[in-house]
């Protein structure tokens, strides 16, 4: 029997924030719209998704071949390869490089895989000054927050809390306005990049053949990263294609399927040091950290995921707690499947109960991983490993054992009918006792029927195809 | 630590349902959105339309002739210029980009400038590696003109390319690549849609965050 989760009061204390449900509407939707938008351009959309799915499963297939190519590639170009078999592994590593190299001053773009690891916390310990520069992502720095989503990390912040954010820490003294603040952010940034040592980034995807690494933004800050004394990218292993065709196809639909554009502003595409016009030393840290059991499950599609965050754009669930309710770096849809096999059931079976069960999130995925069902299986681990709440394993075995007993299931929808009809108000039941009152607390639920499906069925209501929608 | 991460994989291959779900070899790809065959006049068109729902702005320019005009109307009075395109005559234009700039504002060849020089330039005109119609990119490497960095840092970048360096399609980036720089790539190659833009307050769109907050592509017959 498991104790309430953070998440779960994280959610409760979430659907209490005031405003944060439209701004989270907002973001999604903006993002999710933009999608609906420019996704008609591919024309087959589905012969597309095809392609992306046949494309990163080929890779994941083929992950020990891609990667051996993809080090063999760099290292031809003067690439330091290294391996992190998990988090600690890649922290050490990176402050390796940082140490030996005399650096003092590092700036990050924006990356998924460093906020997995926990480098920053990390880096600092050790005396680094560690700037993160995307605009969303310094933002939640100043704040000492962790991304509310894997695209948009401040979304759940308004234009109002970022200002107070910037009044505090770095004596912003402008208007309350988005382009004044970003303006702002540049100033100081520009400042952090030039005197950098050392920049940080992440890899969308690499390419094992010709050896590449892709690092996109839309803000630039990854050309400045890219372009420091030394670069070094970590990269989650599976986040590679083979070819430079598979990689155009990502490239094609990672935009889209995440804000909306054709294509991200700025692609770059690193072979290897160039002292000339970019980094001297280019390091990769190629991380494990719990991929190859991933590799080795049922879950293991997720591995083909693109990191677009149309899933998390789609899910209702997302919509109405935030990032941040969830425990760790990864939310929505993908990050409950990732949470569950980095954290543990234990930790994570809470957020797949969370789910509705839309099946949203499936039709969103560019690359068609299998979602819903991964979160239903993720279900049934954890009634089988005892991870219910109190009452929860009881009522659901009460349930189970009154479904099996037709006589007593309608006798129980009778008596429910009896029962609630004194606390309902015109039909609609808005307060119950006990634990049902968590669900009446934030919807209100409809009085049972009168006559019930059953019996409207026996009298052959639906026979006739003009009564056919139940009415 | 390579081979015992790769041993993993392999274990994990082997074992695991992968290898069961999904056939070894892939199949070829069909992703192209601009056919292969599409002619010049319909590359260009694309290439602007694609290119200014980015946001940048596309001068096609009808005679090379017209470059001189239309960079001094681009470029702002007392701009600092610092130029990616070599000194020497270009073969095409009849003149070098210099010539045509001078007039303009104060030029500094990328090449002689350090950081410092690079961050005080107000704008930098340079030429393309290559472009691609699908998307309105335009593609640069890094290069002993530090045309990467230089067309990052000032507020203004100008890109002049000519219309028979525009490719169709994406999927053809590995022949742009074999075309424009042989065997070898350079150590990095960046694709450019537009100015720097983010949306990272509230979804609002504000351009110039970090890079340039003006894109013009002026495209030469």
């Amino acid at each position: 029997m498991a104790p309430k989760s953070d998440f779960y009061s994280n959610t409760v204390e979430a659907t209490r924030k005031e405003g944060l449900a439209q701004k989270l509407y907002n973001a999604t939707y903006r993002q999710h719209s933009g999608r609906e938008a420019i996704t008609p351009e591919l024309g087959d959309i589905n012969s597309f998704r095809d392609q992306l799915a046949e494309v990163r499963t080929h890779a994941v297939r083929n992950l020990d071949r891609c990667l051996a190519a993809l080090a063999d590639n760099l290292m031809a170009r003067g690439v330091q390869v290294h391996w992190a078999k998990d988090a600690e592994e890649a922290r050490q590593i990176v402050l390796h490089v940082a140490r030996v190299n005399r650096v003092s001053s590092i700036v990050k773009s924006k990356s998924m895989a460093t906020e997995e690891i926990e480098l920053n916390p990390a880096l600092q310990a050790d005396g680094l000054e560690v700037t993160e520069t995307d605009l969303g992502e310094y933002i939640i720095q100043l704040a000492g927050q962790r991304p509310g989503h894997i695209v948009a990390p401040a979304c759940h912040l308004s234009t109002q809390d970022i200002a107070d954010i910037f009044r505090e820490k770095i004596g912003y003294d402008g208007p309350v306005e988005p382009t004044a603040l970003t303006m702002a952010a540049r100033a100081v940034l520009r400042e952090k990049f030039r005197r950098a040592e050392m920049g940080v980034s992440g890899v969308n995807f690499a390419v094992a053949d010709p050896g590449l690494l892709a690092v996109c933004t839309n803000e630039g800050n990854a050309r400045y990263a890219t372009s420091r004394r030394i670069h070094l990218a970590v990269m989650g292993m599976e986040r590679i294609v083979a070819d430079l065709a598979g990689g155009a196809l990502v490239m094609k639909m990672l935009a889209k399927y995440s804000t909306g554009q054709r294509i991200t502003q700025y692609t770059n595409l690193i072979a290897g040091p160039c002292p000339s016009d970019g980094a001297q030393q280019v390091h990769l840290v190629i991380l494990d950290n719990g991929r190859s059991r991933i590799l080795a499950s049922r879950y293991w599609r997720i591995l083909t995921c693109i990191r677009c965050g149309a899933c998390v754009n789609a899910c209702p669930v997302f919509r109405h707690v935030g990032g941040q309710s969830y425990p760790g770096c990864y939310s929505g849809p993908v990050g409950t499947i990732l949470l569950s096999q980095f954290l543990g059931l234990r930790k994570t079976a809470d957020l797949a109960k969370a789910c509705s069960l839309c099946n949203y999130c499936a039709e969103a995925c560019p690359t068609k991983m299998p979602l819903p069902e991964y979160i239903l299986s993720l279900r049934d681990e954890a009634a089988r490993e005892g991870l219910a709440r109190t009452g929860e394993a009881t009522a659901m075995s009460v349930w189970a054992d009154v479904l099996r007993r037709p006589r007593i299931y309608r006798l129980g929808q009778k008596m429910m009918r009896w029962v609630l009809r004194p606390l309902s108000r015109n039909g609609w039941l808005s307060w119950m006792p006990g634990p049902p009152g968590n669900w009446t607390r934030v919807k209100d639920l409809p009085l049972p029927a009168t006559r019930s499906f059953i019996r409207r069925w026996r009298s052959g209501e639906f026979n006739h195809p003009e009564n056919a929608d139940g009415r | 630590m390579a081979g015992r991460i790769l041993a993993s994989i392999r274990d994990a291959l082997r074992s695991g349902p992968v290898a069961a779900e999904v056939q070894p070899q892939a199949t070829k790809l069909d992703g192209r959105l601009v056919p292969a065959d599409a002619d010049r006049n319909r590359l260009v068109a694309t290439f602007a339309q694609r290119a200014e729902t980015s946001a940048a702005t596309v001068h096609v320019l009808d005679d090379a002739a017209k470059l001189p005009e239309t960079l001094s109307r681009i470029i702002p009075a007392n701009a600092r210029i610092t130029l990616c395109h070599s000194e020497k005559i270009d073969p095409r234009l009849g003149r070098s980009i210099v010539s045509v700039l001078e007039p303009v504002g104060r030029v500094f060849l990328a090449a002689d400038l350090d950081d410092e020089g690079l961050f005080r330039s107000t704008v930098t005109v340079g030429p393309v590696d290559f472009a691609v119609a699908e998307t309105g990119s335009i593609a640069l490497a890094a290069d002993p003109q530090r045309q990467r960095l230089a067309s990052l840092v000032p507020n203004i970048h100008v890109a002049v390319l000519w219309a028979d360096q525009i490719v169709p399609d994406l999927m053809d980036l590995d022949a742009c690549f074999r075309k424009a720089y042989g065997q070898t790539l350079p150590g990095a190659v960046t694709l450019i849609t537009g100015p720097s833009k983010t949306a990272d307050i509230e979804m609002n769109l504000v351009v110039g965050v970090h890079g340039p907050a003006q894109l013009h592509l002026v495209v030469l017959p």
